[in-house]
């Protein structure tokens, strides 16, 4: 039963990129490609993070406190990546599409890359809750990059009104609050707690940019 | 957000090491009687014919279920049994395997630190786990707060109508798969202290035992010798002593000899008796056989074949006698004719007496049977050294011929000199945790490596000797350190629930992406599949 187990996380985990990609525009514009250039746009960036990481952080003990800062600061980098992937696609499709591309595309990396592998833990006879909340972490994460591209996508438009630059920088702030909150909540109070996190977290921050980039269309 | 590199180096530690709790566990040695004949050594247990075999798959993974309630019916199949041992009566085991189908048993064995005495708990059943065959695999694993927490979660679950998110109890046993042990090197040790040379031949005096041993489970449950050989260690400890100071070298030889095979009808004492050099057989004047010294109950027995009419031997038998009275123990001699046909050494003197070396064996048993089921008595370090001093005062009053001297003089092991618990204690506690059963002790086996640089101290000539035992009667099977991992699991009715809602879940999300027009995607897929078989179909 541990493989049908295993199925499941995966599907779970994984699902949720396939139909988001075939039941939104992106199917209809065959906007793969695009998603391929996020993909790789999430390797690389984690790559030049990790050259960063190996510069300026030497080898310590820190509290969990500062661990979870640091890696929120170094979110900036995340951003900065994310921003550059997106400046990348070509402007002939719709700017949704476009958006939807990017944050697709980075977040099957991401799950495939950083959530995938610990799914595999569930083919151990032990059951644990753990690998059902790592999968369905991985749908919330498509929740959150979408957030986050969009202010990107915002930021991107070279005649932004103060209100909406301002709107902007408070929602990529909010986001890496968020990613501060469910790090430290894991850490703190395990993962039940940061998959409640997560799910507030990502959901409130993708109404919330819903509303914001219909507002900046509309302005 | 997280450093995937990481968590791909994680994975495969992730994949390796579960939370899963894990333990030791002893298995039920297994056995088999190769021939029609009567096994050798176990004469009294097994019947012509039958193996005491218990048949162990490499890995299995099993179910747990609660067994506490003997007396119920239904089928356990697939199922490893929790049972504790003080639980247990002699029906508990046939009824779970022959009329439940259990595929294996968990014996839980109360800690040891508790009770300190290993497996006293199973003496009722242990006869009946050795002479018969058993279809499941018997384990032995002492009870810790792992343990006892899967036993109180199996028993509250029991009984319960499982709902998918109960719990279960998953058992892989890590065992390789039990091999015949054809080969085996029996090594023998002996160790002479020498006295002042007589004029002619300078007698000598042997005193033996031997260090191998039985145990149903070696480590959980306590084997048939675990004092013989401490016995002598201690004797060569106090002895060397005398030996090396020249004013209290005697004018005696003294061998201390250290035999394996005991469990394969003393087939070390045979081979050593049979290759004895020459001259040595020839100074021999009498050997001590040390067997069980306490296990059988308060008394001592002195097993000789017939009385000698030796005036020597007759003083040590005289010497025994005034220092069992002195030191106020129960002694005294056995008389059993030999039965020359007979193929079963019952005692270990019987080897040297076919060969016309007086011998005797001392032990706490009245009669022989080589696995003294039942009487395993709770004891004392300080009621075994007594034994051991009155082996050591014995001996010594026989080498310096005081058995008519005043009775305070009767004392030679005293202040500096006598025998030490410590040391008893300890290698007791050794010898009952650590058996040396020969079929599953190697070169490697730390416990006998031990005995034997113990046994080669205080300044003896030694001498080793191994050879070669074949064709056996009983074929022991290889008995490896067995895992057992319990992980908890859920039912297969989740996995099942979980994929129907997690599809229920996609549908819904690809109906909400797409709106109504999903709802039509979905209709034509159906569609379309029944048209598609109903064309096969034509």
């Amino acid at each position: 039963m541990t493989w049908f187990h295993f199925a499941n996380c995966i599907a779970l985990a994984l699902g949720p990129v396939y139909i988001t990609y075939k039941g939104s525009a992106l199917a209809e514009y065959r906007a793969f490609s695009a998603c391929l250039v996020g993909f790789f746009g999430y390797i690389s960036t984690q790559l030049l993070k990790m050259i960063l990481i190996a510069i300026l952080f030497p080898l310590q003990d820190s509290e969990p406190f500062q661990q979870e800062f640091g890696r929120a600061v170094l979110f900036a980098v995340d951003i900065i990546g994310n921003y550059i992937t997106l400046s990348r696609l070509s402007k002939g499709t719709p700017r949704e599409v476009r958006v939807l591309a990017a944050a697709l595309g980075w977040s099957a990396a991401e799950i495939a890359l950083a959530n995938g592998p610990t799914l595999f833990g569930a083919l151990s006879l032990e059951f644990e809750w753990t690998y059902i909340q790592r999968a369905l972490e991985s749908n919330l994460i498509i929740l959150f990059y979408i957030s986050l591209t969009r202010a990107n996508q915002i930021f991107m438009r070279k005649n932004n009104t103060p209100t909406e630059q301002s709107l902007v920088i408070a929602l990529v702030f909010a986001c890496v609050i968020v990613h501060f909150a469910v790090g430290y909540s894991r850490v703190l109070m395990g993962g039940l707690a940061s998959l409640i996190v997560f799910t507030v977290g990502s959901l409130s921050l993708f109404v919330v940019s819903s509303i914001i980039s219909r507002y900046a269309k509309v302005e | 957000m997280r450093h995937s590199i990481r968590y791909l180096i994680l994975l495969l530690c992730i994949c390796l090491c579960q939370a899963a709790f894990e333990f030791p566990a002893s298995r039920l040695a297994q056995l088999e009687l190769g021939h029609a004949l009567y096994s050798s050594s176990f004469p009294n247990l097994f019947p012509a014919g039958n193996n005491a075999s218990v048949k162990v798959g490499s890995q299995r993974v099993y179910f747990a279920a609660q067994a506490v309630d003997s007396q119920g019916t239904g089928s356990l199949r697939r199922t490893v049994v929790l049972v504790k041992a003080t639980d247990l009566t002699e029906d508990t085991l046939p009824n779970l395997v022959d009329n439940r189908n259990a595929e294996a048993i968990l014996i839980v064995l109360p800690n040891e630190q508790n009770t300190n005495q290993l497996g006293d708990s199973l003496d009722n059943i242990q006869k009946t786990l050795l002479t018969r065959s058993w279809d499941a695999s018997i384990y032995f694993a002492f009870e810790d707060e792992h343990l006892s927490s899967i036993l109180s979660d199996v028993k509250k679950t029991h009984g319960l109508a499982t709902s998918p998110l109960t719990d279960h109890w998953h058992f892989v046993s890590t065992s390789s798969d039990a091999k015949p042990v054809t080969d085996l090197t029996i090594t023998n040790l002996q160790n002479l202290f020498k006295g002042y040379p007589r004029k002619g031949i300078t007698p000598t005096l042997a005193v033996t035992a031997s260090y191998d041993s039985f145990s149903l489970a070696p480590g959980a449950i306590r084997p048939n010798n675990d004092n013989g050989a401490v016995a002598l260690l201690e004797l060569i400890r106090l002895f060397s002593k005398l030996y090396n100071n020249p004013e209290t070298k005697p004018e005696y030889n003294l061998l201390f000899l250290l035999v394996g095979g005991s469990t394969f009808n003393h087939a070390g004492t045979k081979h050593w008796a049979n290759n004895v050099e020459a001259s040595l057989q020839e100074s021999l004047s009498f050997v001590l056989c040390l067997d069980d010294l306490i296990n059988g109950g308060e008394k001592l027995n002195l097993h000789v074949s017939r009385v000698s009419r030796d005036d020597n031997i007759k003083s040590l038998y005289q010497s025994m006698e005034a220092t069992a009275k002195f030191l106020e123990l129960d002694f005294s001699i056995q008389t059993k004719k030999i039965n020359v046909s007979d193929p079963v050494v019952h005692w270990q003197h019987e080897v040297f007496s076919m060969k016309k070396i007086l011998a005797a064996t001392l032990s706490s048993h009245s009669s022989s049977s080589p696995l003294h089921f039942n009487e395993h008595r709770r004891y004392t370090a300080e009621e075994l050294t007594k034994r051991i001093r009155f082996v050591a005062e014995s001996l010594a009053n026989f080498i310096y011929k005081r058995v008519d001297g005043p009775i305070r003089q009767l004392e030679t092991f005293q202040e500096e000199l006598s025998p030490s618990e410590n040391f008893v204690d300890s290698y007791t506690r050794a010898f009952r945790h650590l058996p040396i059963v020969q079929a599953y002790s190697d070169k490697e086996d730390a416990m006998m490596n031990e005995v034997f640089k113990m046994f080669k101290g205080g300044n003896g000539e030694t001498t080793e000797q191994q050879f070669k035992q074949k064709n056996t009667d009983i074929t022991f099977y290889t008995q490896s350190r067995n895992v057992i991992k319990a992980s908890r699991v859920k039912p297969s009715s989740f996995d099942i629930i979980l994929s129907l809602i997690i599809a229920a879940y996609f549908s819904l999300y690809y109906v909400m992406l797409k709106g109504p027009a999903a709802l039509r995607e979905l209709k034509e897929l159906i569609w379309s599949s029944k048209k598609e078989k109903t064309k096969k179909m034509k």
